[in-house]
């Protein structure tokens, strides 16, 4: 567990000094802003009250591009530079480096979750938004974001390669971004209860966090289906870096 | 220290290494000698854990590096043939993340005497990227020290550095052979012979000759050699030097400069230079060469090329 934190706070640490997480959170920061601008300026021309959901629901949308850049170098870049030798050769267990990988990402992430609480503090200031939205938005994006760095762990350690990791991670994220869409088709075209239709709705990622924390609805479901996201791709990537002494 | 039985390692149908069996005690160096690709690298990372092994069983600090893993690599100090290090970080803050991970207690200072050791007190705050090469490998090599490990394991710590720091790097190495476990990957011998107790010829993932330098040398070179410079192009020397009791061969090096082959036993090298003066060559210069390690080590690994042949045929 020590082992884990060290290799976080170094993570962690480590987006700081990086060109590419700076350049990532500056596009995101103002892609948001402009954003929330625009929305805030619609809803309140056509005399609405404007919600966080205006923040929440397009910061979704906008982790699908950035999160995988976030975390392509996480191990990829360990198994490129050899310093995976060094680290799989110190008293480390693979899933310490893993979740400390994860842990590290996931902790930057919140950073950038946290100065999207501006849009909260001003329409406070300005109006009066739903807080229940607020708080379950900010609760539903902390897990969220999570799963998607997860996938984004695991896309990073099948390969050594940066642009592999990357193109994999987009691979695996938008699959699972899209997928309730089949179920969607399938509803469609053969109506009603269609077992596949069900189960592509509840592998969808945006649909757990659209449907009920963006509205201000915590549910377990939703908890529950992003904490094994989490646990199930990072044991993944494990085995995967595991498998890479037996080569 | 050190105790390896059996071990071997496959890539699919390639043979890595090949049954090894070797040991190392404490206080000892011992020198891994053989041509790139012979299971150099792949012994050492089987021994630091790092892969497992086909077969075999490998005890390192009394524990097997496959059924305690953890245990071995607490114990053990490793320097990769690349060195890993991690660029955007200082030497202290590198340092630092590695005690932390072996969970060092008093930590600032293990680095400081890490440091010392390898002479880099004054850029503890230079970031590892800025480094030259020569400096990295010494950052590689405090890394692997930081935990003052029972068993240090060194993948040619020497290479790519220049003369005077490779002096440094094997000043220190010795030093610290004295009180632990040294193991080292060379393909340079003269490096071999420099600082190694014990040297292991290996090639093709076996084992070929296991013993001190000095008596690797007396026990294969089979006798030894007398070099000899004469003024002039030295004509009939060669009949000459033939005729001395105990010489069983004269190489001509170039005009005027000979190598005899001497049989082993009895010191002759009066009788060749009192048999150079009565011919009337001028004598210039008469030494004894022994045979290096170098070629030990062309005419073990040219034996078993031929051994092979001779069993293919």
């Amino acid at each position: 567990m020590r082992n884990t934190w060290t290799i976080a706070k170094r993570e962690f640490t480590h987006y700081f000094v990086s060109p590419i997480a700076y350049a990532v959170a500056v596009l995101f920061l103002s892609i948001l802003g402009l954003l929330f601008v625009a929305n805030v300026n619609n809803v309140a021309q056509q005399g609405g009250s404007p919600s966080i959901s205006f923040v929440f629901g397009p910061l979704t949308t906008l982790l699908l591009f950035f999160a995988p850049v976030l975390t392509m170098r996480l191990l990829a870049d360990e198994q490129n530079k050899g310093t995976l030798e060094l680290l799989l050769t110190a008293p480390l267990q693979e899933w310490e480096l893993v979740v400390g990988k994860w842990l590290g990402a996931w902790m930057f992430g919140l950073c950038l979750l946290a100065t999207t609480t501006i849009y909260a503090v001003i329409l406070y200031a300005y109006g009066n938004p739903d807080t229940g939205v607020v708080y379950a938005g900010l609760l539903g994006l902390a897990l969220l974001i999570g799963a998607i760095l997860a996938i984004g762990v695991f896309a990073s350690s099948v390969t050594g390669n940066l642009i592999a990791s990357v193109a994999i991670g987009y691979a695996f994220v938008l699959t699972i971004w899209i997928i309730g869409f089949v179920g969607q088709v399938v509803r469609v075209l053969f109506g009603g209860n269609q077992v596949i239709a069900t189960v592509t709705e509840y592998i969808d990622f945006a649909g757990h966090f659209s449907n009920t924390f963006n509205r201000g609805i915590i549910d377990t479901t939703d908890i529950v289906y992003f904490v094994s996201v989490i646990a199930i791709t990072l044991f993944m990537a494990t085995r995967v870096v595991e498998a890479r002494r037996w080569r | 220290m050190i105790q390896v039985e059996g071990l071997t390692k496959r890539y699919g149908s390639r043979l890595a290494i090949d049954h090894l069996t070797f040991h190392a005690d404490k206080g000892e160096i011992v020198g891994f000698l053989g041509p790139n690709g012979a299971g150099k690298t792949t012994t050492m990372r089987i021994l630091t854990g790092y892969m497992p092994a086909s077969e075999g069983k490998a005890i390192v600090a009394g524990h097997d590096v496959f059924t305690d893993s953890l245990e071995a690599r607490k114990r053990i100090g490793y320097l990769p043939e690349t060195v890993p290090l991690y660029t955007e970080m200082s030497v202290w803050q590198y340092l630092d993340f590695m005690g932390e991970l072996r969970q060092l207690p008093n930590r600032d200072d293990r680095i400081e005497e890490a440091m010392e050791s390898v002479h880099m007190t004054d850029r503890a705050d230079s970031l590892i990227g800025n480094l030259s090469k020569g400096m990295r490998q010494r950052v590689g090599l405090a890394q692997a020290l930081l935990h003052k490990p029972e068993v240090l394991i060194l993948d040619e710590p020497t290479i790519g550095l220049d003369p005077a720091q490779v002096k440094d790097v094997r000043e220190l190495i010795r030093e610290i052979g004295r009180e632990r476990t040294v193991m080292l990957s060379t393909h340079i011998l003269s490096e071999a012979q420099a600082i190694c107790n014990r040297v292991l010829i290996i090639n093709k993932g076996k084992i070929l000759a296991e013993d001190t330098p000095d008596r690797l040398r007396a026990r294969l070179s089979g006798g030894d050699r007398v070099g000899v410079k004469v003024m002039g192009d030295g004509v009939g020397l060669t009949e000459a030097l033939n005729k001395v009791p105990g010489v069983s061969g004269v190489h001509a090096i170039k005009d005027g400069e000979y190598e005899i082959d001497v049989t082993p036993g009895g010191n002759i090298r009066p009788e060749i230079a009192k048999a150079v003066v009565n011919g009337g060559w001028g004598l210039m210069e008469l030494k004894a060469m022994g045979m290096s390690l170098e070629e030990i080590y062309l005419q073990l690994v040219r034996e078993e090329a031929e051994e092979e042949e001779a069993q293919n045929a």
